[in-house]
């Protein structure tokens, strides 16, 4: 009885240990996911067929999500900030909103060819809602 | 499959289907519901999601506790009392005005109750399974004692399955009313439009730079007011009347949910009848023997016997901790894996699984075919057989014939396939643990919750095949899915209500109540350990994580297995008690 207990109870920490390596990912800030979607941007300049041009709009989607999340949060922010706060997060803004600017240029210029593709044109609607819906 | 067994069980079946009914209508709104109210993230409203489902498998632990002292039938009907004031409370903030009494009170009202429906479900869930558990001691039941909690198990189902047709059909009625539909988008607009954003307007000028079909939440606000004709005030007005409506719908959906609570509890008092010889704690009973000048006939058992039984009870708490794990990926992970990883258009013949007009068409048809092909059947069977095949199959190309082309399938339409096996596969089940009996070859019930462990292990074998498919294709054809949920069905009735009859069967008469509550805390913690694994989703490789179910529930499955000699010894001493 001894032993299946020790069995069983190692059993079950090595399965809360392996949840658990998940659960401690440090928050990412604006800053993270620019440097995501210009590595997309980057991933872009080799589209080779529609199935990749999927993809890779699948994690721009994903991206997206992250940025939609943090700008509402940055917009909560905002409302309480003070006014030295709310140039300075202007400022900030501006530069990455920049950034972002250009990439979505890039990417989407690079995805043309395949925008007749069931599939991308799915991922394409997908990131034209993404930022208003929740 | 139903002859032969008391009336008490078919009472049991149709209160807890009430209950069950209710429950998952409630369910099935509560985060939708939490989000339109109090504009929660998914994340938020997860969260009081989860802590909900803990209360609900964990509190039947106090539940058996005050059962095993105070009864069984009077703890059922205070918990069914108690869960219908929580849906009450849970209802009332949705009929006023956003806003009303306050959102932090708001809330507070909804926490309250959240924990009342808890306690009152930890007062009957478990403590049903119990009694019915004791119209199984009398010999000339015992035998039918696992197929009885089979025909418990599928009354759950039912009114699992019907829930979130109530819940929507409530929901629709009460927007239809000022004319409006459902629009899953507009509770998060209407929130956006109420504040400035100035850092979103901005991100979504950049986005429609590039991509010109991107709206601002104004112009969808506008789009969906035009979509629904409702054209003659603002898009500020339109909001705000939309949520408020879509509010109360949910509350009336909520109180659809407390009026089946009612009639599980008329059914359950109105009947109470086929209980009252079973409903009797151990105490009760030696009083009754003594009051009535009879025998005591009910069995006092030494504190070592009760030992052993509880040390089985607990091997196989554990073990169904696991596959409740496993399981319950189905709203989670494989869901996840529904949306992003499963084509979302298929053909009509397709989406003839996914549409109840004609799913249940196809299933009563089949029905009808086994019926009227059956070797032994008489003419009249065949008859009728015959009669369900074409009505079934004129319904069913019916159905085929209003589908759009390329119909679109949505990634919660997959959990419906659970239920709806469970009530077409537990006759199969059943019959085929009846003709392994008449054999002479039924399996103990430790070796039929084994046999379900590995049935779960091979279900997430089909989902880890499935992952290697996706290194060649982009969208998976939905039969993956839908393969697994069958096996995972399967592999669940052999498992669920198997392990219930046989807590039932081995718990200690003075602790019945108790140990149904365990089984329950046991999928309390299975559901907890479901969303640490679920974590590992975005971590590892999609083919490493099935594989990781499939290796704990073999592992659980071959653990249940090196014990058996235990498991069985505690059975065989059961039914000799």
């Amino acid at each position: 009885m001894k032993t299946r207990l020790i069995i069983i109870t190692g059993f079950l920490l090595s399965v809360f240990l392996l949840g658990g390596c998940g659960s401690d990912k440090a928050p990412e800030d604006l800053k993270t996911d620019v440097k995501e979607i210009q590595k997309l941007e980057k991933q872009s300049e080799d589209l080779n067929s529609a199935d990749e041009a999927f993809t890779l709009l699948r994690n721009l989607n994903q991206a997206m999500k992250s940025v939609r999340d943090k700008v509402l949060a940055l917009d909560t922010k905002y409302r309480s900030a003070s006014e030295a706060e709310k140039q300075k997060m202007v400022n900030e803004f501006e530069e990455i909103n920049k950034k972002i600017d250009n990439s979505l240029g890039t990417i989407r210029k690079n995805i043309k060819p395949y925008e007749d593709d069931k599939q991308v044109k799915n991922m394409i609607e997908k990131l034209e809602g993404m930022l208003i819906s929740r | 499959m139903f002859s032969g067994h008391p009336k008490g069980l078919f009472v049991a079946f149709f209160a807890n289907m009430g209950e069950r009914f209710s429950y998952y209508t409630m369910l099935a709104i509560f985060v939708l519901f939490l989000q339109a109210r109090f504009n929660m993230s998914a994340g938020a409203a997860g969260d009081y999601y989860g802590g909900f489902l803990f209360g609900i498998y964990f509190l039947p632990i106090l539940g058996g506790i005050i059962a095993d002292r105070w009864g069984y039938g009077r703890t059922i009907m205070w918990g069914l009392t108690i869960a219908f004031i929580g849906k009450i409370i849970l209802s009332a903030p949705g009929f006023t005005q956003q806003g009303y009494f306050g959102m932090n009170t708001e809330l507070m009202i909804i926490i309250l109750g959240l924990f009342v429906i808890s306690l009152g479900t930890g007062f009957f869930k478990g403590n049903l399974q119990a009694l019915v558990g004791k119209l199984y001691d009398e010999p000339r039941f015992a035998p039918q004692r696992d197929n009885a909690f089979n025909i418990f198990y599928m009354g759950i189902n039912i009114g699992a399955f019907l829930a979130p047709f109530a819940a929507t059909g409530a929901v629709n009625y009460v927007l239809s009313l000022k004319n409006f539909s459902y629009e899953n988008a507009m509770p998060h607009l209407a929130t956006l439009n109420e504040k400035a954003h100035p850092f979103l307007d901005k991100m979504i000028n950049t986005v429609q730079g590039h991509f010109t079909g991107a709206m601002h939440y104004t112009e969808k606000i506008a789009s969906i007011q035009e979509q629904m004709g409702a054209t003659g005030s603002s898009i500020t007005e339109f909001a705000n009347t939309y949520t408020q409506s879509l509010s109360v719908g949910y509350s009336s959906a909520l109180g659809v949910a407390a009026v089946a609570m009612i009639i599980s509890l008329v059914v359950f008092q109105g009947f109470r009848k086929h209980f009252r010889h079973a409903d009797l704690t151990q105490k009760q009973a030696k009083e009754k023997a003594k009051r009535e000048g009879k025998e005591d006939t009910s069995v006092t058992m030494s504190k070592e016997e009760e030992k052993k039984r509880l040390g089985a009870l607990s091997l196989i708490f554990i073990t169904v901790a696991f596959f409740w794990m496993a399981f319950h990926q189905n709203g989670f992970t494989l869901t996840i894996f529904a949306r992003d990883y499963t084509v979302s258009e298929v053909s009509k013949f397709n989406y003839m699984f996914f549409d109840l007009r004609s799913f249940i068409p196809i299933l009563v048809a089949i029905g009808g075919l086994i019926l009227m092909l059956r070797r032994k059947a008489a003419m009249k069977f065949r008859g009728i057989g015959a009669a369900l095949f074409a009505t079934g199959a004129a319904l069913a190309i019916w159905a085929y014939s209003t589908f759009e082309s390329n119909p679109v399938i949505e990634p919660q339409l997959f959990q419906s396939f659970n239920p709806i096996f469970i009530v077409f596969l537990t006759p199969l089940i059943v019959g085929f643990f009846i003709w392994l009996r008449k054999q002479g070859k039924e399996p103990s019930s430790p070796k039929k919750i084994g046999t379900g462990m590995f049935i779960t292990a091979l279900g997430f074998v089909v989902m880890m095949i499935a992952a290697f498919q996706l290194q060649s294709v982009t969208g998976l054809s939905p039969y993956w899915l839908i393969s697994t949920y069958f096996v995972l069905t399967i592999a669940e009735l052999f498992l669920s209500p198997i392990g219930i009859s046989f807590v039932a069967k081995v718990a200690p008469p003075r602790f019945s109540g108790l140990a149904q509550g365990g089984w329950l805390g046991a999928t309390a913690i299975g559901n907890l350990l479901a969303g640490l694994v679920g974590k590992l989703w975005d971590i590892v490789e999609l083919w490493q994580f099935f594989l990781l179910l499939v290796v704990l529930t073999l592992v659980s499955g071959i653990f249940i297995f090196s014990v058996m000699r235990i498991l069985e010894n505690a059975t065989k001493s059961s039914e000799t008690k």
